[in-house]
């Protein structure tokens, strides 16, 4: 969330700044980050101390749905790239048959 | 009493008659629109259960009002859904959407309670005939090609249903909508029509196709509605059906890689819809009574969410023009209130606990888990992860945060963010109090969502896919948002055969030493033949004389008597 | 009032035949108009009342003069007759109420009395045709009818001249036909000594082997395709229906050939047996075969032409062939669906051509690019030429849907389910025809130079009444489907027999 950190004030919306207004932070991202990390912290620790339930056995294993989460989200972006790399085509691939290369939708 | 238990789809149609005679005035249109639904949910909400509701058709009897616990809370889901969407599309002018929601809206609900595959089959064709204008109404060329493909493949769906209703009434002598064993020629054609209608894997390319190329608020309403039908007659007949459930899984898992890569934002909205349809088609699969209430529940409040999203999204594309990941970005600041309500249903849609996903979601999850299908339950956990990878973190993250693209629209008009507040307003209540939901579930639910074990596993998970974005984006991994497209199976129908026919026609043609090339001259060609045989000029339209008409009358004549006297 | 009542099958043909000299001393054009409106208003209630006295299959012989048959003539109501003059009739009164607006754009006003003195006349005959339970008066009544016709395709003539050699290239063709069909009658009156339809089919039984019947039923068929426009004989009707006025078109096309079909029909079930050898081979060699290459023939010539009004016509011989298709069945479920036929038939095309009627009002001319973009301009009438066509081509929801589905579920029951796929596929061909026009009413920027154009509600309720019923009759079936039954049940069992 680097672009977030720009200093821009132009925000004309004041509810705007209200919701989102310390995204504008200088540290904005590094507070996001913290507190992820912080949660994703207590989160596991809390597996250690309070034996869950589940219907199968691994479900019970101490940090086992931090470790899915994980490794099954970057999975997906991996397995997400290479299939770009197959499947990619331009946007006018379709020709006039297809909505992708209309740039603007007639405001109605 | 009599009157609540006319078809409610009456109501719609009665509707959008009147809209077509009477109302020249936009605000009037407008305001009926959002009457009738609000009508029907009221009738919905008060029907007992029951038939109460029947029309002779040549000599079957069409049960036009089957009302169960099934068909009502999906009648009550409709409803809500129609009402959301017309408010959003308050703002509209044009008659022609205007009309085809409605139509569209009363068939959806009239195929739910419809007793029988008859009735069924004219409201399945109802959907699809009023929905496809909801693409035209886009009015560019390209949406056209998009609309018609759209309208071929709903349109065999129906005609393959009718088929395979025809097989059952000639074997049967029935045309009950009922529980079936997919084991006969019929339920097999049956099952096919209900799979294209759903989304089936390699059925699937329809969704992703039309769902953008409609206009802004009519794909709020195209996603509400025909899916979920499909859903619903689903588990109306199929409930059970082991393969169901093999097929679900397959569905929650592709849509996820393609809608990663996917560059438009509605259109990653519709992969992630293929993917929500997954689950309730495991549910179906699964077919215990846990497992249909989390179909159904899943399909209430995935109809909420989902519409949120495409509303938010459409409210960026009506500001903006676009709904490319590519050109938007920063957001914010300017569409803050749509950005909230963005983050809200991409809350509800990853299941985070407080939210409406978690409560429905979770019921399917032990579904399976409590019928030890352990491989299926680890898909549904993994394509959980997935769902807040393209639907929780990339909609709302490209759109209104990311890198500034420098664009400042306005805040999205009053009517859409009503229509916005209300919705989020609904997914976070039912997050709150799961129970109003699962009162008006088909069976009884003995199931508590927030238990601190299902609470801390989801967050688990959920917090440590976040974290693994963050990662990933901290290191410049996630693929970029770039404007191309991804080919999908209907590939094959858009690009292959096309191609393959025209190389067939080209090889012919130098056989027979014909120089033209191409399929469009080869059509032109035949269709050169038959004007030379039917065209104005040939025998068949000639004018002719009296005595040419007289020669014909001889020969005829002559045949004629030569049968007779022969 | 009882009395009146016994009456009523003479007073269905009589009210409108005394009706017409009177129209003539009138000689006020609205005068006219008014007196041919009661007389059809008139038919039209009297039609129903019949139609519901033999609803429950029953059937009514009314000897006139109170002469018994078969030395006098005898009128017979049943289902089938009844329910084809309720379709006559009421089709007539629906095109009158909006001809007056429409004639006073298509023919001179000096000629209008004259005008409806012959539309009289013309349903006269018509509804004489049906209603008779005589051969010769078959004739007589056809000739009537066939006559006045003529004239009234000659009434185009003011919009385009070629209507008077379509008329005459109609009167010729028209009657050789009767031609044909006076020697059949004569032939059987040698060979049986008697006119009276039911009187024949009692003695004709053991004359199957006679020359002179078999030769007669040639002559017969011969006659009555050329009236009903059976494929190839079919050469007069593009013409007579393109040129002749649009209400003159309106009311040909949703009744004449319909008749004459009837009169076919009636002649194969009630007057010769239809399980006479050489019967069952006439309909498998000539009329099956024939039907069905005018199906496929006539929808592919309908497809390029330019004129509507003409691809309509073409369209009309093509639905005629689906007719036949039904009788040659020779079924009790193929003369359903046949009936149900010549009924959504006849209301679906009247839809069609009088929506294309107002469509074309003041241009005159009905090439698709004279109607292209009127969609918008027009949208009353464009939407009801719509109705008209899907119901045209069997959408399911209209009246077309009905016949269709019975046809092709009466040729699956005959054995024959290569011909359901043939009806199917040449349904297909319809889509194409009624798309080009379709295509131009909705999806083509109109000429600029046409004004916005106001149509009087005179014109819209009639042309309405038409498009409604044409959905009407595709959900509630119990009166077309109900009665047809009946009908040809009757006339398959020949059950005419008298109360």
């Amino acid at each position: 969330m680097n672009d977030n950190n720009k200093k821009l004030k132009e925000t004309t919306n004041p509810v705007g700044s209200i919701l989102f207004g310390w995204l504008d932070h200088r540290h904005s991202t590094r507070i996001i980050i913290g507190t992820l990390s912080v949660s994703c912290f207590v989160l596991l620790l809390v597996d250690f101390v309070y034996h869950r339930h589940g219907h199968f056995m691994i479900e019970e294993v101490p940090g086992f749905f931090a470790l899915y989460g994980f490794l099954m989200f970057s999975l997906i972006i991996l397995g997400a790239t290479t299939l770009r790399y197959f499947v990619k085509r331009r946007e006018d691939y379709y020709g006039t048959k297809a909505v992708d290369s209309d740039m603007t939708e007639n405001k109605k | 009493m009599d009157f609540i238990q006319v078809p409610s789809s009456y109501i719609f149609y009665l509707a959008a008659a009147i809209t077509f005679v009477f109302l020249r005035d936009r605000t009037l249109r407008s305001v009926l629109l959002i009457c009738v639904p609000i009508i029907a949910l009221i009738q919905v909400w008060n029907l007992e259960i029951g038939n109460h509701h029947q029309v002779d058709f040549f000599n079957l009897q069409l049960e036009l009002m089957r009302v169960d616990k099934l068909s009502k809370v999906f009648g009550l889901i409709f409803c809500l859904a129609a009402f959301l969407g017309n408010l959003y599309a308050w703002h509209v002018k044009d008659v022609v959407q205007q009309i085809a929601t409605l139509v569209y809206t009363g068939s959806a609900i009239g195929a739910v309670f419809a007793g029988d595959l008859v009735s069924l089959f004219f409201y399945w064709e109802g959907t699809a005939i009023a929905s496809v204008f909801l693409i035209w109404a886009r009015r560019t060329e390209a949406s056209y090609h998009t609309g018609m493909r759209y309208l071929l493949i709903q349109i065999s769906s129906g005609v393959i249903l009718l088929a395979g209703l025809a097989v059952q009434f000639h074997t049967t002598g029935s045309i009950a909508f009922e529980k079936m064993e997919l084991s006969s020629l019929s339920s097999f054609l049956i099952f096919i029509s209900f799979g294209i209608k759903c989304a089936f894997p390699l059925l699937h390319n329809w969704l992703q196709d039309s769902y953008p190329a409609a206009t802004v608020t009519g794909t709020v309403i195209l996603s509400s509605f025909t899916t979920k039908l499909a859903i619903y007659a689903l588990a109306r007949s199929f409930a059970g059906t082991e393969i169901l459930i093999y097929i679900g899984a397959i569905m929650t898992l592709f849509p996820i890689f393609f809608a990663e890569i996917e560059n438009d934002l509605r259109r990653v909205l519709a992969y992630s819809l293929n993917n929500q349809l997954g689950f309730m088609v495991v549910g179906i699969g699964v077919g215990t009574e846990l497992a249909l209430n989390g179909t159904a529940s899943h399909a209430f409040a995935h109809i909420l969410y989902k519409s949120l999203l495409f509303m938010s999204v459409g409210a960026v594309l009506f500001r903006t023009g676009t709904s490319k990941a590519s050109e938007l970005g920063g957001l914010y600041k300017t569409m803050p209130l749509s950005a909230l309500c963005c983050l809200i249903g991409a809350a509800s849609i990853s299941a985070f606990p407080l939210f409406s996903g978690f409560v429905t979601k979770s019921l399917i999850m032990d579904a399976t888990a409590t019928e030890h299908y352990p491989v299926i339950w680890c898909v549904l956990v993994f394509a959980s992860a997935g769902v807040l990878s393209h639907s929780g973190i990339k909609i709302p993250y490209f759109t209104f945060f990311a890198h500034d693209s420098g664009l400042r629209p306005k805040e999205a008009p009053i009517n859409m963010l009503i229509a916005m507040f209300i919705t989020s307003f609904l997914c976070v209540f039912l997050g709150v109090f799961p129970d109003t939901l699962y009162n008006i579930l088909p069976y009884e639910v003995n199931y508590k969502p927030y238990t601190i074990s299902h609470v801390i596993s989801q967050l688990q998970l959920l917090c440590f896919a976040l974290l693994a974005f963050t990662v990933i984006m901290k290191l410049g991994f996630h693929p970029p948002e770039i404007r191309a497209i991804n080919l999908d199976s209907d590939w094959v129908y858009r690009k292959y055969l096309p191609s393959i026919m025209l190389r067939i026609i080209n090889r012919l043609g130098s056989v027979n030493e014909s120089t033209r090339s191409g399929l469009e001259n080869k059509i032109s060609s035949g269709e050169q033949i038959l004007l030379n045989i039917f065209g104005p000029t040939a025998n068949f339209a000639r004018v002719f004389t009296n005595g040419v008409m007289i020669l014909w009358i001889a020969v005829i004549f002559t045949g004629a008597l030569a049968i007779v006297l022969f | 009032m009882e009395q009146v009542y016994l009456h009523f099958p003479i007073l269905q043909v009589l009210i409108p035949l005394l009706l017409a000299p009177i129209c003539v001393l009138v000689g006020r054009s609205t005068f006219s108009w008014l007196i041919t409106f009661f007389g059809s208003v008139s038919s039209l209630v009297i039609a129903i009342s019949l139609l519901h006295s033999v609803s429950d299959g029953s059937s009514i012989s009314y000897h006139i003069g109170g002469w018994p048959p078969p030395i006098g003539i005898e009128y017979v109501v049943d289902s089938a007759n009844a329910f084809l003059l309720v379709l006559v009739s009421g089709i007539s009164t629906v095109v009158l109420l909006y001809a007056r607006d429409q004639i006073k754009l298509e023919i001179d006003e000096e000629n209008h009395t004259l005008f409806y003195t012959c539309y009289l006349l013309c349903l006269t005959g018509l509804l004489g045709v049906l209603i008779t339970g005589d051969v010769f008066n078959v004739f007589v009544f056809l000739e009537i009818s066939s006559l006045s016709t003529y004239v009234l395709v000659a009434q185009g003539a003011k919009r385009d001249k070629r209507a008077l050699k379509a008329a005459f290239n109609y009167l010729i063709m028209g009657t050789v036909g009767a031609t044909f069909f006076v020697i059949g009658v004569g032939f059987i009156y040698m060979a049986t000594g008697t006119l009276n339809m039911f009187d024949i089919y009692e003695r004709i039984n053991d004359l199957e082997s006679s020359r002179t019947v078999r030769a007669s039923y040639a002559f017969i068929v011969i006659g009555m395709g050329l009236k009903l426009a059976m494929f190839p004989m079919h050469l007069w009707m593009p013409g007579a229906y393109t040129y002749a006025p649009t209400v003159v078109t309106t009311f040909l096309s949703a009744t004449a050939t319909k008749v004459s079909l009837y009169v076919l029909i009636r002649f194969t079930f009630s007057v010769f047996h239809f399980d006479f050898n050489f019967i069952e081979q006439v309909f498998k060699f000539l009329v099956m075969p024939l039907a069905i290459i005018a199906m496929f023939a006539m929808s592919f010539v309908a497809i390029f032409q330019k004129d509507i009004k003409r691809m309509l016509a073409y369209s009309s011989i093509a639905q005629i062939g689906y007719m036949l298709l039904g009788v040659s069945l020779l079924s009790s479920e193929g003369l359903t669906a046949t009936f149900v036929n010549l009924f959504n038939h006849g209301i679906t095309k009247a839809t069609l051509f009088m929506s294309l009627g107002v469509l074309t009002l003041y241009s005159g001319k009905s090439f698709l690019s004279d109607v292209q973009g009127l969609g918008k301009k027009m949208p009353w009438i464009s939407a009801s030429f719509l109705i008209g066509g899907l119901s045209l081509v069997g959408i399911p929801g209209t009246a077309g849907f009905i016949s269709k589905w019975l046809l092709v579920q009466a040729t699956i029951e005959a054995g024959v389910p290569i011909l359901a796929l043939l009806i199917i596929l040449s349904s297909l061909l319809a889509i194409v025809y009624i798309w080009k026009v379709i295509e131009h009413l909705y999806f083509m920027e109109p000429h600029s130079e046409l004004a916005s154009q106001k149509v009087s509600f005179r014109i819209l309720i009639p042309l309405w009444i038409l498009s409604i019923s044409c959905l009407y009759w595709g959900f509630d079936t119990s009166l077309t489907v109900g009665t047809s039954d009946i009908a040809a049940n009757n006339l398959f069992n020949n059950v005419i027999k008298l109360n």
